[in-house]
């Protein structure tokens, strides 16, 4: 007399054709719904309620942006702030900054950071400009005219290069700081003609850098 | 030798055990009638698509900091993947499946969900609350979600391809370390890359170095220790495990969410707890108490597993191939080996018995892939231990 088979190894893979849903082992599809759920709801739906939510944090006249340490700058009043942090805002820690910023207004959008720099405005203009000509983001990047000096209401003085890539036209300008930190403000205009319509705004933003070495 | 009904019991204990453990059950990661699989290759690809589309417009900018990265945190993740192979014990899960565990943690949930969750949602709590809370709150109140749902997916994703190898709280634990280290590599990388960005592209190789010194000491306390003991919660919430622990589950992933919270916003909390010295009494009080979260589910989890690895090896003690000591010991936790080995005297015996103990184990993994039958392989796994004690 011999045992039953009782299915061998293949009982935990062979799928009996009662247990199947269009082909699908029916038991697998608990946790295969539990996870395409979490993935669409976390990973596309989220970012979707994000999209069609309006931001609507408008740069108010005289607010000015906290860079840290010491370190501000006056976005054009009426544009968006997408990131950063303005001086006074009620951080639970006071006077916290950020280091990186962002402004936007109609397709034109102003990104601003600062971080440790070793060489000077000069040669920090040169290493945005070979970031940008090896990065897709701004395709066929080239400077065009020259590096115009730009001095703030502190009287530190900036480098400022205007370009041109496929996908828009902007400028660079880039300062060196005492304490040793570089600042960048990246304006990239991605229609033709948006960019000109702002340049009075964005040479008061670049006038406006601060810089007092907290106490 | 006669066949006693005690010995009939431990034989029908050792098939009851294999067959709960699922231990000796093949990993098959492609199983075209399994839901499960489709969804691990469209997350995967949707992953995989994503993370090109993050790093492929600066790659010519920060290149080198991201191939820097890589190198320096694939040497990172060397010494994990010894800690976390010791841990993978009693009724070990194979390799194969921890892989994709850390895979899919590392690919799909790192950048087709956690990073589009987490953009999408402190920029809602920007939009909602202004930045100054976004930038104070919005990290540590976006991630324990988050991310802790995105690692623990790869755990429901392999209950899915493999119900019969993922059993218990313990299994849960080792599978969710395994998915924490998977998407704390892929994230540690991120980071490597965004600081290049951040100091304007110079000295990419030191910003890498920079992150893997200020990230690596602090990820023996982040992604891997969180979402061990949130998944180990997760198999006791679902009822896999010793039944009635729904409660604990919950407790323990909880625990685990909290402690990601106050990790990031560590600065937040500790200022409102205690001022300018918070950060650094925070992070201490929140090191250590994981450390006894992560030592609590260790104690609370392994039982299952030494009971089921004990109930292999017993018959083995009744036809005297191993003693009831061995067993045991062979069974037990780290503390229950040391006391055997103590118990052993003289050097030589000593190292005798340390391999008994895991010739033993490899008598058990032998007996649970033959399903408690005498095969080739098993008989030479005792033939091993008959060796070893001659030695």
């Amino acid at each position: 007399m011999s045992d039953a088979y009782d299915g061998g190894r293949l009982s935990g893979t062979w799928v009996p054709v009662e247990r199947r849903w269009w082909g699908l082992d029916r038991r697998s599809l608990p946790s295969a719904l539990v996870v395409a759920g979490v993935g669409i709801l976390l990973g596309g739906l989220l970012p979707l309620i994000d999209r069609v939510v309006p931001n609507d944090d408008t740069v108010r006249a005289g607010d000015r942006l906290n860079l840290g340490d010491g370190l501000t700058i006056a976005p054009p009043a009426g544009w968006q702030l997408v990131s950063g942090l303005r001086v006074g805002a009620a951080t639970t820690i006071p006077d916290q900054g950020s280091p990186v910023a962002e402004v936007a207004d109609d397709g034109v959008v102003a990104d601003i950071r600062t971080a440790a720099f070793a060489g000077d405005a000069s040669a920090l203009l040169d290493q945005v400009n070979k970031n940008l000509t090896r990065s897709s983001t701004r395709p066929q990047f080239t400077v065009t005219g020259g590096r115009a000096s730009v001095t703030s209401i502190d009287g530190i003085t900036g480098l400022v290069e205007t370009y041109t890539s496929t996908a828009g036209e902007g400028l660079v300008a880039a300062y060196k700081l005492a304490d040793g930190r570089g600042l960048t403000v990246e304006v990239d205009a991605a229609a033709g003609g948006q960019f000109a319509a702002r340049a009075d705004q964005v040479d008061a933003m670049l006038r406006s850098v601060s810089f007092k070495e907290p106490s | 030798m006669t066949t006693t009904d005690a010995a009939l019991d431990l034989r029908a204990a050792r098939a009851a055990a294999i067959e709960a453990s699922g231990w000796g059950t093949p990993f098959r990661l492609v199983q075209l009638r399994n839901a499960a699989f489709w969804v691990f290759v469209f997350g995967m690809a949707a992953g995989i698509l994503l993370m090109i589309q993050y790093y492929s417009p600066t790659l010519g900018t920060y290149g080198v900091g991201l191939g820097s990265g890589i190198i320096m945190f694939a040497l990172y993740t060397i010494p994990w993947l010894f800690l976390l192979s010791y841990h993978n014990r009693y009724t070990s899960l194979p390799p194969k499946l921890l892989l994709v565990a850390a895979l899919w943690s590392g690919i799909a949930g790192t950048y087709a969900i956690g990073l589009q969750a987490n953009d999408a949602i402190v920029s809602l709590y920007t939009k909602a609350f202004g930045p100054a809370w976004a930038h104070d709150w919005g990290p540590g109140l976006t991630a324990l979600f988050t991310e802790e749902f995105a690692k623990a997916s790869a755990l429901i994703l392999l209950i899915g391809l493999a119900p019969r190898l993922v059993r218990s709280p313990y299994d849960g634990l080792i599978i969710g370390a395994f998915a924490g280290l998977g998407l704390q590599i892929s994230e540690d990388v991120l980071y490597v890359v965004n600081g290049t960005a951040a100091a304007f592209g110079t000295d990419q190789v030191g910003t890498a170095f920079a992150t893997l010194s200020s990230r690596g000491w602090a990820g023996l306390f982040q992604h891997v220790l969180f979402s061990a003991v949130f998944c180990a919660g997760l198999m006791w919430l679902i009822g896999r495990g010793d039944r009635g622990h729904r409660l604990r589950g919950l407790v323990l992933m909880l625990s685990a969410m909290l402690a990601h919270s106050i990790w990031d916003n560590m600065a937040a909390y500790g200022y409102v707890i205690a001022g300018g010295f918070g950060f650094l009494g925070l992070m201490i009080v929140t090191i250590i108490a994981e450390l006894i979260l992560l030592r609590t589910t260790f104690r609370l989890a392994a039982p299952q597993e030494q009971s089921w690895l004990r109930a292999i090896l017993a018959p083995e003690a009744e036809g005297g191939v191993l003693t009831d000591a061995e067993v045991n010991a062979a069974a037990g936790g780290r503390r229950t080996r040391k006391a055997y080995r103590k118990s052993v005297h003289g050097h030589h015996e000593r190292k005798t018995a340390e391999h008994v103990l895991a010739a033993a184990h490899d008598l058990a993994q032998e007996l649970a892939e033959s399903r408690g039958q005498d095969t080739e392989r098993v008989i030479h796994a005792r033939a091993e231990i008959a060796r070893l004690r001659a030695t």
